[in-house]
């Protein structure tokens, strides 16, 4: 499988190339969207934390910053993807929505060994593991799920009533999902021991060579060419 | 004690002093439109209008008759409003009238999209909703609304629930006589804080048809996508506290084997 970006694969210095610029662009680009998105929601939507939108100078600003910004979440990353990383885009994809049975192996026992701070014996992972995997199915899901069902909401008198009706819980079921999964995606990236270290694949784009051989034996034999 | 207002539309002559001594009390502006070939007087709810006479002509065999139904905010018991609003706006008296807290509302509407009957309408400009409250003020005090205490003819009751009910079935076999196709409407559809004698189709008067009328949408919503929406957020935030217990807490047994860690040195 050479499938591909000219860059990935590149070990230097003991690190590895793992993610395209465009594909960082995107991660981020994503990123302050949907954390905007999010916090605005949660000024309009949550009772308890009505307070945040004074953060945006006021509620009435925050739902019409809650709109602009939806824009961009929407077309953005993925125009980033399709027009500089689409190579690493449609490899991410294809892992991202195989499953085998090991994946699901991978995930019970990764909750309750790696994760904890335990070390456990894990099938091994191609360029990303199963949680990552559900991690990348919600993120492109409710990027759908939210766009489709947040524009039917912006026009109500456009769509027939049942449409909007059923636009307001599928809006409410993905921004939930998709919180509940950021949560320990971010805990990950950010606070665990042993994982946080793959940040560095989100800021430079390279990852050090014995992280990428240990969490990711398939993806770095096949794109480094060397034994993990 | 929970209230009803009964309207009988068999007794209405749209004298339209209802919508006038809603305004009166309300204090709501007039909202003048160009003649537009009816007698009604106001085409629809609005945000200064909350209550409206709708006024149907029926050609006939013997010539032309007027159908006039009541319209206003039918105090559903089980409010699809008061279910989606996100702020908890909307609230609900000892009496069953349901209304709005301003303070409260920041104009989502939501409410005005999920509502069966087509009642709240939200101002552009104050970004707030505004509806029929059934004079919560005045019946709090111990009167009747105003629809009500002006109506000339007795279409515009205001009592007990049980006491309502009993008038209007009572009601019903008399008006059967003349409008064989009449029914009650208000019970079985909104909970009966709200009851018609309607002397035909409930379409004809604006209004669903008969039978419950909750949005499935709104039940899918509240009793199964945010529960579970809410559990998932529940359990992710569970998780993370464990393994922070385990990875800073109680940390893990340093490890001799030969599995190599990229983690932080």
């Amino acid at each position: 499988m050479a499938n591909k970006e000219p860059n990935i694969g590149i070990v230097k210095d003991g690190k590895v190339r793992r993610f395209t610029k465009a594909g960082i662009a995107a991660h981020w680009v994503h990123t302050v969207t949907f954390l905007t998105l999010l916090l605005t929601g949660l000024s309009i939507y949550v009772p308890a934390t009505t307070w945040i939108g004074n953060l945006f100078g006021g509620i009435q600003n925050a739902r019409i910053i809650h709109r602009v910004v939806a824009i961009p979440y929407a077309l953005f990353a993925l125009v980033l993807l399709l027009v500089g990383s689409r190579q690493q885009m449609k490899e991410w994809l294809k892992v991202a929505f195989t499953w085998k049975k090991e994946d699901f192996i991978f995930s019970a026992k990764y909750i309750v060994t790696e994760f904890m701070g335990r070390h456990g014996d894990l099938p091994e992972a191609d360029f990303i593991n199963s949680g990552e995997k559900v991690n990348s199915i919600l993120t492109v899901g409710t990027l759908f799920t939210l766009t489709i069902s947040g524009f039917v909401m912006w026009f109500p008198e456009t769509f027939p009533k049942w449409a909007v009706r059923l636009a307001y819980p599928i809006h409410d079921l993905s921004w939930l999902f998709m919180t509940s999964m950021l949560l320990v995606h971010m805990y990950l990236s950010l606070i665990h021991p042993k994982m946080r270290t793959a940040l560095k694949g989100m800021t430079t784009g390279w990852v050090d060579e014995e992280f990428a051989k240990s969490h990711y034996p398939k993806w770095y034999r096949r794109v480094t060419g060397k034994d993990a | 004690m929970a209230k009803t207002l009964f309207i009988d539309t068999s007794k209405c002559m749209a004298c339209r002093g209802c919508e006038v001594a809603c305004k009166n009390w309300n204090d709501l502006a007039a909202d003048i439109r160009p003649f537009n070939g009816s007698y009604q007087t106001k085409e629809g709810f609005a945000t200064q209008t909350y209550t409206i006479v709708k006024m149907n002509e029926v050609e006939e065999a013997d010539g032309i008759r007027w159908i006039f139904g009541k319209r206003q905010c039918m105090h559903c018991t089980e409010a699809a409003c008061m279910m989606v609003c996100p702020k908890n706006a909307i609230q609900r008296s000892p009496e069953g009238a349901i209304y709005v807290d301003r303070d409260l509302c920041i104009g989502c509407g939501y409410c005005v999209q999920n509502c069966p009957f087509g009642v709240p309408k939200v101002d552009n400009n104050t970004h707030k909703m505004s509806k029929c409250d059934m004079c919560v003020s005045r019946i709090e005090n111990g009167l009747t609304p105003a629809c009500s205490k002006t109506c000339p003819t007795g279409a515009i009751q205001f009592g007990e629930r049980e006491d309502m009910l009993r008038a209007a079935q009572v009601r019903l076999a008399q008006v059967r006589k003349r409008f064989p196709r009449a029914t009650i409407y208000g019970n079985e559809e909104a909970g009966g804080t709200v009851l018609y004698i309607l002397t035909e189709d409930p379409a004809v008067y604006g209004l669903p048809p008969h039978g419950t009328q909750v949005p499935w949408q709104v039940k899918f919503w509240q009793y199964l996508a945010r529960p579970v929406g809410n559990v998932a957020v529940g359990a992710s935030v569970l998780l993370l506290l464990v393994a922070t217990w385990f990875n800073f807490v109680q940390k893990p047994p340093k490890e001799t084997g030969a599995h190599v860690e990229g983690g932080v040195k």
